[in-house]
């Protein structure tokens, strides 16, 4: 009888130690892959910042491009440069690929993120004008 | 002994459950904390992530309108980080004041877009926050959304900057063995033009053995809101030896009767627009021929102690509605 209201006495606060700790691991688990998941929806915002910048960056190149025939090779149309966008800024790249191809790339930068955007325009020797060829979205 | 004992035992397993009921409630109050953070932090992330998505819809509307209808996007009556419109697909896109409503997953959204006005360098051609001349090919389009959030009001936003591009067209004229008197309107180059004066040779080419001009026709590009010239080239040859020139003025005017106004680099009859020589674009001015329907060119060669004539063979106009 004595042994047994010991027992019971002693029992009390490791088996409440016991649960609270598998309590807390469970949390703690929970609450990381939750963070991770946030982590990486936050990420997708920002990355749609990017985007939107790298838009931004492609849409200057191209009127650049227009503008300046032999471009990139004057004042007016370098061959990379910077652009604000807001709080997101954008690199911007021009290559006259030849046979009348000149190639942008457009890298918008949000926090961590980056978005790169691709254009390829058709650029017309003898009178400058411009044809859009393609303007998509590429891999880093 | 026993009771004594049994009370002692019975004292210790009390003050045990006390504690342990107060760690219990302290990793509770913690673990509730926890959760409740984490609920709070994934129903914004969900929230913020379909607002994103909500940004990005109504910035890919606003770019397709404006390559459909530049004048309409750059026409808005306010134009400012505060102006506030919204784009009204319900047949076509057409830009609308004020906000709208998008109901999405059960959560309600406001949104808009605001548009400004954007200066460039007159030296480099870019993008600047101060100074400079205002830009009527570019817009600065910011999207903004908002909903409600545990009571308060969260929002986020895009911003992208739009340029007039598309349907760049140049228009060549490479033809003046006609005759001259031809008002126009034209609606594509022919071999007629206005009018000529001075030392100046008209066919397939204009020479000059001296110095001379000609005035082209009416030129209707076709778009009743206008459409904004980028660049004047040339192509031909300036001849060697010397300090022969070719410069041009234009004239637009939303008008087929005029007035036609030549202006050069600086916006008046005084200057020209110069390019470097044949097959170089000279860009013009961002203030200038900006939503005019119609255009007249003036070309000058003037020979100058060159062993040749400056020959014209084509003069390119592009432009962008």
């Amino acid at each position: 009888m004595f042994r047994r209201r010991k027992n019971i006495g002693i029992a009390a606060l490791p088996t409440i130690l016991l649960i609270s700790s598998i309590l807390v691991e469970v949390v703690v688990v929970g609450v990381v892959l939750a963070n991770a998941l946030n982590n990486s929806r936050f990420s997708e915002r920002v990355a749609a910042e990017a985007y939107a910048a790298a838009n931004a960056g492609a849409e200057d190149a191209i009127l650049r491009v227009i503008r300046y025939k032999n471009c990139p090779a004057t004042p007016g149309c370098p061959s990379s440069y910077s652009l604000a966008v807001g709080s997101r800024s954008a690199d911007v790249s021009i290559v006259d690929s030849g046979g009348g191809v000149i190639t942008i790339q457009s890298t918008g930068t949000a926090s961590m993120r980056k978005k790169k955007i691709e254009v390829i325009l058709g650029a017309s020797s003898n009178t400058g004008e411009v044809s859009l060829q393609s303007f998509r979205e590429v891999s880093l | 002994m026993k009771r004594r004992g049994g009370a002692s035992f019975s004292g210790q397993s009390l003050v045990e459950l006390i504690i342990g009921i107060g760690i219990a409630a302290i990793v509770a109050g913690s673990v509730v904390g926890a959760l409740v953070l984490s609920v709070r932090t994934n129903k914004y992330s969900i929230e913020s992530k379909a607002a994103s998505s909500l940004g990005q819809e109504i910035l890919d509307q606003t770019k397709s309108l404006s390559e459909g209808d530049w004048v309409g996007l750059y026409s808005v009556s306010d134009k400012s980080a505060s102006s506030t419109y919204h784009i009204d697909s319900t047949s076509t896109l057409v830009i609308a004041t004020g906000t709208e409503e998008v109901l999405r997953d059960g959560i309600t959204y406001t949104r808009w877009i605001s548009i400004e006005n954007v200066n460039r360098s007159a030296t480099s051609g870019a993008i600047t926050l101060t100074g400079g001349s205002e830009d009527p090919s570019t817009q600065k389009v910011t999207t903004y959304i908002e909903w409600a959030f545990f009571g308060d009001t969260t929002r986020v936003s895009l911003t992208q900057y739009l340029t007039r591009w598309s349907r760049n067209t140049a228009t060549v004229f490479t033809d003046w063995s006609g005759s001259s008197g031809q008002d126009g309107p034209i609606t594509r180059p022919d071999s007629n033009y206005f009018t000529s004066s001075g030392d100046i040779n008209l066919s397939t080419t204009i020479q000059t053995g001296s110095s001379g001009y000609l005035i082209s026709s009416t030129f209707d590009t076709g778009y009743p809101d206008g459409m904004k010239i980028n660049a004047i080239l040339w192509q031909g040859a300036l001849g060697v030896g010397g300090t022969n020139s070719v410069k041009f003025q234009i004239a637009s005017s939303n008008s087929s009767g005029g007035p036609w106004t030549f202006i050069g680099s600086d916006g008046t009859s005084n200057t020209f627009y110069v390019p470097s020589g044949p097959g170089t674009s000279y860009p013009i001015p961002v203030g200038q021929h900006n939503n005019k329907r119609y255009f007249r060119y003036k070309v000058q060669l003037d020979k100058d102690g060159a062993s040749t004539s400056p020959v014209v063979e084509d003069i390119i106009i592009n432009w962008s509605p």
